[in-house]
């Protein structure tokens, strides 16, 4: 398990490094299957469309989790994250195409709730929309060990 | 056709038990792209045995029937539908393979915003024994069924 500080030791503005990611076709297609929600409008472009889509978009719960990661890369462990709110702001419009759709994801330790839990606020983005708002993680703070 | 505000303060008990097991935790993990061995290897250092994902818990919602949105005295629209809005999340302890878990469902509120429909649930999940295992509010937006939003059409 790795230590991240002692408590106290990650300051309020300290910034968490930036994490970015792609979302192609068939990470939708297997997040239906691994997360049994096959709504049409995350594999389907005439389903999609219908609605007033321009194509296919990421489940919201998708974009939180990979989101998330880069408070657990950074703790270097998922038990740390006690919990998360979140706004899904806007759509993730994901293109059929061998480029996907690059997501990044910035975070800063924005408050201090007491000695053994910190905030994380985290900004998604995929190129100038936030796709995620508001999102706070609230994150256990670890003693170094030895 | 507004949601039917009958609804609010309604519960609902998933009547399945959920089982975690490892391949099913490894499966989402990969799923959501992130191999961090705390999912995949039982074996990796400093934990015991494999951990669910922090986005774990608000996946039993679709697997456990998704009540109330496929309850058919609602009044849920194919089309317009309803769109996740907002959700928060609380973590009780860490979800683990073995664990038996059930989702318990309430309706909160039921309201206009514009010419769109909110609708909040709470899910509370725990384990078949009754311990607390995770806290979900989720807020969802009917699109376009408000009085206000019907008259638009």
């Amino acid at each position: 398990m790795t230590a991240i500080a002692v408590p106290g030791a990650v300051a309020v503005g300290t910034s968490l490094p930036t994490l970015e990611y792609t979302v192609r076709l068939v990470d939708l297609i297997k997040y239906c299957g691994a997360a049994s929600d096959f709504t049409g409008i995350h594999w389907n472009r005439r389903i999609a469309r219908g609605v007033g889509l321009p194509d296919v978009i990421a489940h919201g719960s998708l974009n939180v989790a990979r989101a998330i990661r880069a408070v657990t890369d950074w703790t270097g462990d998922p038990t740390s994250v006690l919990g998360y709110q979140v706004r899904f702001a806007r759509p993730l419009v994901v293109p059929d195409d061998e480029h996907g759709v690059t997501v990044w994801v910035t975070g800063t330790v924005s408050e201090t709730l007491d000695a053994h839990r910190i905030v994380v606020d985290l900004d998604v983005r995929s190129g100038t929309q936030q796709i995620l708002t508001g999102m706070r993680v609230t994150v256990r703070m670890f003693e170094v060990e030895g | 056709m507004p949601l039917n505000r009958d609804f609010i303060g309604r519960s609902h008990t998933a009547s399945d038990i959920y089982e975690v097991s490892r391949e099913k935790i490894r499966e989402y993990a990969m799923a959501m792209g992130d191999p961090d061995p705390a999912y995949l290897d039982p074996a990796h250092p400093g934990g015991r045995d494999v951990v669910a994902p922090p986005t774990f818990a608000a996946m039993l919602f679709a697997r456990l029937g998704s009540w109330p949105l496929t309850d058919p005295g609602l009044g849920k629209n194919k089309a317009p539908f309803i769109v996740q809005g907002e959700q928060r999340v609380v973590h009780h302890r860490t979800i683990r393979p073995g664990d038996r878990l059930t989702l318990t469902s309430v309706v909160r509120d039921i309201r206009d915003v514009g010419c769109h429909e909110l609708l909040a649930v709470t899910h509370e999940i725990t384990t078949v024994t009754g311990e607390p295992v995770c806290t979900i509010d989720d807020v969802g937006i009917s699109r376009g069924t408000a009085e206000l939003g019907e008259r638009s059409r």
